[in-house]
């Protein structure tokens, strides 16, 4: 599905997973909310930008100081200067990875990006399903097997990872850090 | 991933805006949701770290819940902060304490 070749990713993808990666990978732009109009009034504007209730969103949008420093103020100031640039930076690789997720193959680069977004991805799932601690994941999957339900939205999640380890195993042998 | 997760507990650090020579640092946060290979690969790769360290902090962030990966000016920890965010790490800096 994902293999090395002549220092690309060669991507086989089962058109029913490059479906799931095109819904996810979308719903992620969408969640990062539009384009600023002006990027450089945007960067100008002096007015504080709100944490998000979201937490979804809050995962994908970290603090980037504890609470307590500077009573708050350290985080907010961090979040106005930091926040579009961050939201810019994971909307390129969610569309890097639709713009090239019909290829045959992916640069170093790309893939890189890949790992990225479906990242973002799996954080958005983590915390839609509710995943805290290390083990919650597999807690749940135990769950619904004793049950006998389905569990879609941890497939999806589980699906990712796999994805993702493939990615990563394939960069390490052809672009190792 | 089975290793016991401390929550970062924010309330307990020390004040640490006073003392202005303290060294900053960065600190990644264990998350159950962030593939260790891809931890890894994003410390070798934003930090220029060997395998060998950048999985020994990996390593420490999951059995300790947290590791300081950086340290340095609170400028230089703002820019690893919000390099380790684009990578979809839990990152916070703080005063060195």
């Amino acid at each position: 599905m994902v293999a090395a070749h002549d220092g690309e990713v060669a991507l086989a993808l089962p058109p029913e997973y490059r479906a799931l990666v095109q819904a996810l990978v979308s719903e992620t732009v969408e969640l990062l909310g539009p384009v600023p109009d002006d990027p450089i009034a945007a960067v100008l504007d002096m007015s504080p930008v709100e944490r998000p209730d979201d937490p979804v969103l809050r995962r994908l949008l970290p603090d980037g100081y504890a609470d307590d420093v500077d009573e708050g103020a350290a985080a907010s100031e961090f979040r106005r200067l930091t926040d579009g640039d961050l939201r810019a930076g994971k909307r390129a690789d969610a569309q890097r990875v639709l713009a090239t997720v019909g290829d045959a193959s992916l640069s170093v680069d790309d893939a890189e990006a890949w790992t990225r977004a479906l990242n973002d991805v799996r954080l958005a799932l983590g915390a839609r399903l509710g995943l805290e601690h290390d083990g919650d994941a597999e807690e749940r999957r135990g769950a619904s097997a004793r049950r006998g339900v389905a569990d879609p939205l941890l497939d999806v999640y589980e699906l990712f990872a796999y994805l993702q380890t493939l990615l990563i195993d394939v960069l390490d042998e052809i672009a190792p850090v | 991933m089975t290793a016991p997760v401390i929550t970062p507990e924010r309330t307990d650090e020390p004040d640490i805006t006073e003392v202005p020579d303290r060294p900053w640092v960065t600190i990644v946060w264990n998350d159950p949701v962030n593939l260790m290979s891809y931890v890894r690969r994003v410390f070798q790769k934003l930090f220029g770290y060997s395998l060998e360290k950048a999985n020994q902090l990996m390593l420490q962030v999951h059995h300790e819940g947290k590791a300081v990966v950086s340290n340095g000016t609170r400028e230089q920890m703002e820019a690893d902060v919000q390099a380790l965010h684009a990578h979809g790490l839990w990152a916070t800096l703080s005063q060195d304490s």
